[in-house]
């Protein structure tokens, strides 16, 4: 169990006026609460707002030769250019 | 596969995305011909894995692109300054309205048109449907390459090229063509 004694220089924990180190505050609840919060947000930052990804696509939704595939394809044949000289 | 294989399998997909998502042909022929340059300079690296071409092809050619848009607009950005210059002096400021483009007129070529109206409408597309529908339809690219590009999971990819293609649909609908 941690003592604390105020000494007129603010608190100390009595294994610090021991010479002993200051005793670790990261698993106290807070900071575990905080280190929650945080992979809850960057989970949350990670999720695109507006796009469950749940939605059922039909097979047809897949298809490159529907009508608007077919003139996407029409429409975008053009040649490419030379082939660079590898060697 | 040689360099030569993957340049015929992957060079007319690549040069019709780069047309569809904005590029004037020219530029997307130099983008193709130098990202295929530089994919031979790592020949090496590539001979011993099984990495993606098609993957690696997209991916240096899409920052090649940037790279070029970034470049232009530093040489815009010239012209606004002397527009700013010259309304100060009391010149009526240069026509900057002039600069944007304006349609003048679709080619009389059905291609040309169809081309033209295709490339504005996925021009209004939100860039995330955008690329998964022009990467899987133009670029042929399979939903794993897609997902694997974008950073998204496959199902994701498919829901992306699903509204998109709705989108398309809705905004092209005066071709009156059945979708």
């Amino acid at each position: 169990m941690d003592i604390n004694i105020n000494n007129g220089f603010g608190n100390m924990s009595v294994g610090q006026l021991s010479g002993g180190e200051a005793p670790q505050q990261l698993n106290s609840p807070k900071t575990a609460q905080q280190a929650k919060d945080l992979t809850i947000t960057e989970q949350a930052k990670a999720m695109p707002i507006g796009e469950p990804d749940v939605e059922d696509v039909s097979a047809e939704t897949l298809l490159r030769d529907d009508p608007l595939g077919k003139l996407v394809m029409a429409a975008f044949n053009l040649p490419p250019p030379a082939m660079p000289d590898f060697n | 596969m040689t360099i030569e294989d993957h340049y015929k399998a992957i060079a007319p997909k690549l040069t019709n995305w780069l047309v569809a998502t904005g590029s004037p042909y020219h530029e997307a022929c130099d983008i193709v011909q130098n990202t295929f340059l530089k994919v031979w300079k790592m020949k090496d690296d590539l001979r011993n894995s099984d990495a993606d071409v098609s993957g690696l092809v997209f991916t240096i050619a899409r920052n090649m692109r940037k790279n070029i848009a970034r470049d232009n607009a530093r040489l815009t950005f010239v012209p606004e300054i002397r527009d700013a210059d010259d309304s100060e002096s009391g010149e009526p400021a240069a026509q900057s309205a002039d600069m944007s483009v304006q349609p003048s007129g679709y080619d009389a070529s059905d291609a040309d048109y169809l081309r033209r109206r295709l490339t504005e409408a996925f021009a209004k597309l939100p860039p995330i449907l955008r690329d998964a529908y022009t990467m899987f339809q133009i670029g042929e690219m399979s939903i794993r390459d897609i997902a694997a590009q974008t950073g998204v999971t496959e199902n994701l990819v498919k829901v992306r090229i699903h509204r998109a293609k709705e989108k398309l649909k809705e905004i092209l609908s005066d071709l009156r063509v059945t979708f």
